[in-house]
């Protein structure tokens, strides 16, 4: 059926595959506009929602000046005066069936509830709860609701390997056609009820899902990203509600709460009941201008050997590409005998060596922060060296620390911080974690043993 | 100013001279780090007349050319050498078709053609199909944002498959794909023909051919990278 490929989605001439190119004169066919004029007198993309600049053209080869948005290039090129090509969503009920057959801690299974009840008032809701708290198995309840009365329902992220560690997830759990979209994969895009995507695959959606889930709401390009959260808030349905997965919301998301405009539900013990590791912090003077300098200063290494000795393996996060280059340099030099490796953005064989890391290979792993949310690896330690440097705000902070003691079997862990002078990110995201586990605490909800 | 490339802030310090003596400070489109991951051409070891590098003599490809066309004199200037960073550039300028990125580029090519005289500069064109597809061409946009005057007056006769798609033994056997669209315009003249890429020569000596054919007296080639 060539109707399935246009149901909900919005689509240039250029994302349609050649062969369906015959049906675009179909009266059926939705034909809309791409670009409308704002209050501001300026086009504003209907896809990502920006209003365009002036220096927002392209000089055709006609000679004749034509304006483009450059905020969704990625996504294909919109002219002014191109048409998107729509169907409405239809309505479609495949057999589903749920296989799940974990357990919920008692927690997981109160915020589960609300989160169902909200669903069903037609609300949105902010699900905030702690790194490791078991998020994506809370879901599982509302979702499976959703598709047994025919919904449609996406789940998306901000990062592809979210989504690629949610998809096999999904379809354990779910016997239903799932379709993933990312921006790497080559493949037919199918209609199915259930998506799991990456936030900018969302721009090719028109109202289509009636639940849409997006996981780590906070997690870089997402945040502050307005053309992402403007394709959220098109690929919904008028009646649809939208559930926010995060462990640190962030302050838009708070305000929306204070409102009234979303429901809440925060969860603060993790699925083990053991509390958050709270960061050690140690300072350490000019730790960037030392490592730089290319001298491994004293009170690190003492902290290192005493990790090498316990044979705690240990992920140590690094501002900087270049400072984590040196900083294995360094270490190599000064641990011959222990393995050392380190994984960053520009890094080739980084899943390789991510996968080495969860198979226990290395005794020291050094990263940057893009290893910061999204991995497990079973009893590790964490040292954040220079936590006052820029590129570490607080939900970074935060989801750093978490991924200390995330397994059930092994659940405490250290985490140190090293710094030379306190920044803001670091006393929130402290305090944030100590909070949490004070309403643990509170809710006599964690385990005595603290 | 955000990074064309990278979305990162640019930050830009001014130097002792430009606060002294108000000299206009230069919009930087792209910040340093992205900058200085393009290669600029070291003349020294690259073949004199193409630019490639690791050649400090005359490379085996140019003697080739020369055998082909023992008749005209070749020169050719490139800015930079092709790696993967400007691989990835091309891809996001042509083939995503963001007509902004040719701003990268500006000054580079301002000063570059400061310092050479031709009567003519002219682009290589695309065929009509690929115009239509891409809506602008890639060559024009880079010489329009340097604010350099050029004359459109070479055309693509036979659409064929983008260059990139192809072997290097397809793309040197390919047949004459160029014409003119008046016959006088390049009498007599010093005539410089400008690409994005050079890669095996095929398409610039095309369009050299075909200048000299119809009686340049000078025909030089530029390409931004190599």
């Amino acid at each position: 059926m060539w109707q399935e490929f246009f149901y909900g989605r919005r689509l240039l001439k250029s994302d349609i595959p050649e062969s369906l190119l015959a049906y675009l004169d179909e009266a059926e066919v939705n034909k809309l506009p791409a670009f409308k004029l704002s209050n501001r007198n300026k086009h504003q993309c209907l896809r990502c929602g920006n209003e365009l600049e002036e220096s927002d053209f392209l000089v055709n080869y006609l000679g004749f000046i034509e304006h483009y948005c450059s905020y969704c290039l990625v996504m294909g090129k919109a002219t002014v005066g191109d048409t998107y090509y729509h169907l409405p969503q239809t309505s479609k009920i495949d057999e589903v069936n749920f296989y799940w057959e974990g357990e919920l801690s008692p927690s997981q299974q109160r915020a589960s509830q609300m989160i169902l009840e909200a669903v069903e008032k037609k609300k949105d809701i902010l699900v905030h709860a702690v790194t490791g708290a078991g998020k994506t198995e809370m879901i599982f309840e509302t979702v499976h609701k959703s598709l047994v009365n025919g919904k449609f329902v996406c789940v998306a992220s901000p990062r592809v390997d979210v989504c690629l560690e949610l998809y096999p997830r999904f379809q354990a759990a779910f016997d239903v056609a799932i379709a993933l979209l990312h921006g790497k994969q080559r493949g037919d895009y199918y209609h199915s009820q259930l998506v799991i995507c990456t936030t900018h695959q969302l721009l090719r959606f028109y109202q289509a899902f009636d639940l849409l889930i997006v996981d780590e709401v906070d997690a870089f390009p997402f945040r502050g990203n307005p053309m992402l959260e403007y394709g959220v808030t098109q690929a919904l349905r008028p009646q649809g509600s939208m559930i926010y997965l995060t462990a640190t919301p962030t302050k838009q998301l708070e305000y929306q709460v204070r409102t009234g405009a979303m429901e809440v539900s925060g969860i603060s013990v993790r699925y083990h009941g053991y509390p958050l590791p709270v960061p050690q912090t140690i300072w350490l003077w000019q730790w960037h201008q030392k490592l730089m300098k290319g001298k491994l200063p004293r009170p690190l290494q003492i902290i290192l050997e005493q990790q090498l000795e316990a044979g705690r393996r240990t992920l140590v996060f690094l501002p900087t590409i270049n400072l984590m280059e040196r900083t294995e340099k360094l270490l190599t030099k000064v641990f011959p005998n222990h393995h050392i490796s380190s994984a960053s953005s520009t890094d080739e064989e980084r899943l390789s060596k991510v996968k080495n890391m969860r198979e226990e290979v290395y005794d020291l792993f050094l990263s940057t922060t893009i290893l910061e949310r999204g991995v497990t690896f079973r009893d590790i330690d964490v040292i954040v060296i220079g936590s006052n440097h820029d590129v570490f705000n607080t939900a970074s902070l935060i989801q750093i620390a978490g991924r200390v003691g995330r397994k059930a079997e092994f659940p405490k862990g250290a985490v140190f911080f090293i710094h030379d002078g306190w920044s803001l990110a670091m006393k929130q995201a402290v305090s944030q974690i100590k909070r949490m586990n004070a309403e643990g605490i509170k809710g006599r909800l964690l385990r005595d043993e603290m | 100013m955000r990074c064309k490339l990278c979305d990162n802030f640019i930050r830009t310090n001014l130097s002792l001279k430009e606060w002294l003596y108000f000299i206009p400070v230069e919009k930087l489109s792209i910040c340093e780090r992205c900058q200085a991951k393009f290669e600029k051409v070291d003349p020294d070891i690259s073949c004199p007349i193409c630019k490639k590098s690791g050649h400090s003599h005359i490379c085996p490809e140019c003697l080739a050319w020369q055998k082909i066309y023992p008749k005209y004199s070749f020169k050719h200037d490139c800015l930079y050498y092709y790696n993967d960073w400007m691989g990835e550039w091309l891809e996001k300028f042509k083939f995503k078709g963001d007509f902004q990125l040719a701003q990268c580029f500006q000054h580079d090519l301002k000063v570059f053609f400061r310092h050479v005289n031709y009567d003519l500069i002219i682009p290589t064109p695309l065929s009509k199909e690929r115009q239509q597809i891409r809506r602008f061409n890639q060559v024009e946009a880079l010489l329009y944002f340097a604010d350099i005057k050029y004359a459109d007056i070479l055309e693509k006769t036979i659409d064929t498959l983008p260059q990139s798609n192809k072997t290097r033994q397809d793309r040197l056997d390919m047949p004459q794909i160029f014409s003119l669209k008046s016959r006088e315009s390049v009498f007599q003249k010093k005539v410089l023909l400008v690409d994005d890429v050079y890669t095996t020569g095929r398409t610039l000596l095309h369009g050299v051919d075909c200048l000299y054919l119809n009686g340049a007296k000078l025909v030089h080639t530029f390409s931004l990278a190599r």
